[in-house]
């Protein structure tokens, strides 16, 4: 876990710096970024693990694939918030730099490197909590399929001790978990988050007070916004064109079609060395393939396409579902919190370390708890759902709550608005871009959630017990895919589902943040 | 409106004082310490006057507003609006923020209404009628359904005096009403706010700026309330006595200017 903290941090430095000072390199790698960031990570999982493993059989393979996949799910954030670090650095700092002789290195020493610690710790605190459900995921799916199973690890543990029945040593880890997270929270993120405050501009430090996670939440919901929309800030650049010099207007306008193109050259390309992977995985089974089997591959193809979308509709109720609930939930509880003086420091600090506890390691237990009640399977996948992802759009509202303009509140007060007006017409509208934000980074964490909240087996002594599993959803069928070995399925439902949530986003959500950014934003 | 005599400026007879402050102090708890904010504050504002409130930067002049809006409870002391103790906000006193506090998901003209959510004797109809003519008063008849955003800086200052007007208060409030705008802008709607706010037909009888424009104040004010830096206390004040309009480039117009800087340095 710290070797892919680390090896993230290395990397973005790298990616961020390089996309930050060369023009050449931000072309490239921004697009590039985008897309990485964009995919459901934890639903490639499974292939990436038979892609490593036939390229690097056993053990070795296995623990190479968990590590990257930490790293994927941290390491493209955190590139971000460097590359932002540095392209934020005052112009002056540079010609000072080039003033002073200062060497290529004493720049990256003395410049970069200390610039873009402020948004890379912050980051570092959440993108260690989603590096965790990663890890603990990660080590739940491999455990189903004794061939992958990854020997040592926390999640490991935990879910053994569960399939055991042994509940005093589930619930021993559970807790020691809970304190290893509580520990390197305050003994090394927190502390590594505030002392990069030093780095920050002074004007930037007056606002400092506010809470480092909530902002690093809401910081993680804006690049949701930015890789959803990624050409629309080129278009926010086209809409200045008439103050522009029509010169400038066209470079604009090359720019952005140019980052579009290189977007999707970055796209087929990362499709081509999935395929290529994918291709030297199957190798042997493409050989068998004979013209007479082809017919019957290509029906065989349809009819699994049909379950796939099946399962891929009951999915998309179920995360839609439980957003909605957290919508509900998440909502008032946040603005209520962020508004008050009293309230904020402990429902925050409290929240924190609920949200820091990857939900995965909480399942059997919720599984048990959960036994009596009816749809217990839809239940458990639902809190699953609800544990990974509420957080997003809870501290983006509490963050915005915190910011709403005082003299609106106390106008409110001095009209008398009170009850449902005063949530209707002001409080839920003052959020409306941080809901949408959360909303995004929602739901993009959720479909990776459920990888874990619709099949969880656990195999203990050669037997698999299967602890929860819905009736239909495309997290299962991923789940029985991989475990079954069968790719063509497991192909077929993660292109479906990327599809799916690439649409949605294109259509559904740039909407409403086209809408919302422009109708809601106090600082138009 | 019958108060036409009372209103008018001139008057011989001396108008009935309509808000008294009466030795406001104010401290805050912050974690760890005290902070004072306001200290001792009293002076008195007549029917028809307009008083302005001038002081250093975080003196505690927005907070002191407060206090009168009803916002904020001071810690000791009273405040007699017609003689009777304040103990929050009124429909008599009514304020125009620092930085207008409009929403920007709401037009113009819903922004006004606003105000008149809590007032359940009226009909949505009237609402809107009053929010209307509160618009046209101020100059804005036709943008009633433009957003905040497609409004310039004076314009959202117009609506939210309109805001402000649409309640019918005996008094207004004014946080830095002017220092937002361009200097221009600012000199053309301190012309213009005079005579929206002081006129026959205005419900308003007096009026509370808060300023750090020496000028703009010594233009605008029959008295000016100068506090020092904090926690706040009335240093100074200073009754203006020239005819309006009045004559920014004369002798008198500058020996109140200095006199008012004198007390703030
Ligand atoms: N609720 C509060 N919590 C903490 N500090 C406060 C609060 N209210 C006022 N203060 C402090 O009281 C002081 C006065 O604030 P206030 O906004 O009234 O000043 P001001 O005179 O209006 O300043 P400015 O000219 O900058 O608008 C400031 O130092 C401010 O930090
Ligand atoms: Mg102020």
């Amino acid at each position: 876990m710290l070797a892919a903290l680390f090896l993230s941090v290395l990397f973005s430095w790298a990616v961020g710096i390089a996309a930050g000072v060369s023009k050449g390199a931000e072309r490239a790698i921004l697009p590039l970024l985008d897309v990485l960031q964009s995919v459901p990570i934890l639903g490639f999982f499974p292939i990436m693990i038979y892609a490593i493993i036939s390229i690097l059989p056993g053990k070795p393979g296995i623990e190479l694939a968990v590590v990257f996949l930490i790293f994927t799910s941290m390491a493209w954030n955190m590139a971000f918030a460097v590359y932002e670090s540095i392209k934020a650095i005052p112009r002056e700092f540079l010609e000072m730099a080039t003033d002073l002789n200062m060497s290529g290195w004493g720049k990256l020493r003395h410049i970069y490197i200390p610039a873009s610690w402020p948004k890379l710790a912050y980051n570092a605190l959440v993108s260690w909590d989603v590096g965790l459900f990663f890890l603990v995921s990660s080590e739940i799916i491999t455990l189903g399929n004794s061939n992958y199973a990854v020997s040592h690890g926390i999640g490991v543990a935990i879910a053994t001790y569960a399939a055991q029945g042994n509940y005093v040593a589930y619930s021993e880890s559970v807790v020691l978990l809970l304190v290893v997270l509580i520990i390197t929270r305050a003994l090394f993120l927190r502390p590594w988050a505030l002392w990069s405050e030093k780095f920050k501009p002074s004007d930037e430090a007056m606002q400092m007070r506010t809470d480092a996670v909530y902002r690093s939440y809401r910081w993680v919901g804006e690049k949701a916004k930015a890789k959803v929309f990624s050409n629309m800030r080129l278009r926010g650049m086209l809409a200045f064109a008439p103050h522009m010099s029509r010169v400038e207007a066209k470079i604009g306008q090359r720019l952005r079609a140019r980052s579009k193109t290189i977007g999707k050259t970055a796209f087929i390309a990362f499709l081509l060395l999935l395929a290529l992977l994918l291709g030297k995985a199957m190798y042997p089974g493409i050989k068998t393939i004979t013209y007479q089997h082809a017919t019957a591959f290509w029906l065989d193809l349809a009819t699994m396409e049909k379950e796939v979308l099946v399962a891929l509709a009951f999915s998309f109720a179920r995360v839609w579902g439980v957003y909605l609930l957290s919508l509900v939930i998440g909502i008032p509880i946040a603005i209520k919190a962020g508004l008050s003086q009293r309230l904020y420091e402990p429902v925050s600090t409290v929240t924190q370390i609920i949200s820091s506890v990857p939900g995965p390691v909480l399942l059997p237990a919720m599984v048990a708890i959960l036994l009596a009640f009816p749809f217990k399977d839809e239940l458990v996948a639902a809190t699953i759902i609800f544990l990974g992802s509420f957080w997003y759009i809870f501290f983006n509202v509490l963050g915005a709550a915190r910011t709403i303009p005082k003299t609106v509140i106390e106008a409110a007060q001095l009209y008398q608005i009170k009850g449902w007006r005063l949530w209707r017409d002001i409080y839920i509208p003052s959020v409306m871009p941080s809901i949408i934000t959360g909303s995004i980074t929602f739901i993009g964490g959720a479909w990776n959630t459920l990888m874990v909240a619709e099949y969880f087996d656990v195999s203990s002594n050669g037997s698999t017990v299967i602890l929860t599993q819905v009736n239909q959803g495309i997290g299962k069928l991923l789940d029985i895919a991989t475990y079954s070995g069968n790719i063509q399925l497991m192909l077929l439902s993660i292109l479906s589902m990327s599809l799916l949530i690439v649409v949605v986003n294109l259509t559904f959500w740039r909407w409403a943040y086209n809408f919302t950014t422009k109708r809601f934003s106090y600082n138009v | 409106m019958s108060e036409v005599e009372t209103n008018n400026q001139e008057q011989e007879a001396q108008p009935p004082i309509i808000l008294a402050l009466k030795n406001i102090n104010l401290t805050i708890q912050l974690d760890k310490r005290v902070l004072e904010v306001l200290r001792d504050v009293s002076f008195t504002v007549k029917e028809g006057e307009f008083v302005s409130i001038i002081g250093p930067s975080g003196a505690g002049k927005s907070t002191l507003l407060r206090v009168i809006a009803g916002l904020v409870k001071p810690t000791t002391g009273v405040i007699l609006y017609r003689s009777k103790p304040l103990s929050s906000t009124t429909k008599g006193i009514s304020m125009i923020f620092q930085n207008y506090a409009l929403l920007p998901w709401k037009t113009a003209l819903e922004n006004v209404e606003i105000a008149l959510y809590s007032n359940d004797q009226l009909s949505s109809n009237d609402k809107k009628a009053k929010a209307l003519r509160s618009l046209a008063s101020v100059g804005l008849a036709g943008f009633e359904n433009a957003y905040p955003g497609e409004l310039s800086g004076g314009m959202k200052q117009r609506v939210a005096i309109a805001r402000a007007l649409v309640l019918e208060p005996e008094i207004l409030l004014m946080d830095e009403p002017f220092s937002a705008l361009d200097p221009l802008t600012a000199e053309h709607l301190r012309d213009e706010v005079y005579s929206y706010i002081i006129n026959p037909s205005s419900p308003i009888k007096s009026v509370i700026m808060v300023s750090h424009n020496v000028e703009e104040v010594v233009e605008l004010s029959d008295k000016v309330i100068v506090l020092s830096p904090r926690p706040a206390h009335v240093i100074g004040q200073v009754n203006i006595d020239l005819d309006r309009p009045r004559d920014k480039k004369s002798f008198e117009f500058y020996t109140y200017v200095d006199q008012i800087f004198a007390l703030l340095t």
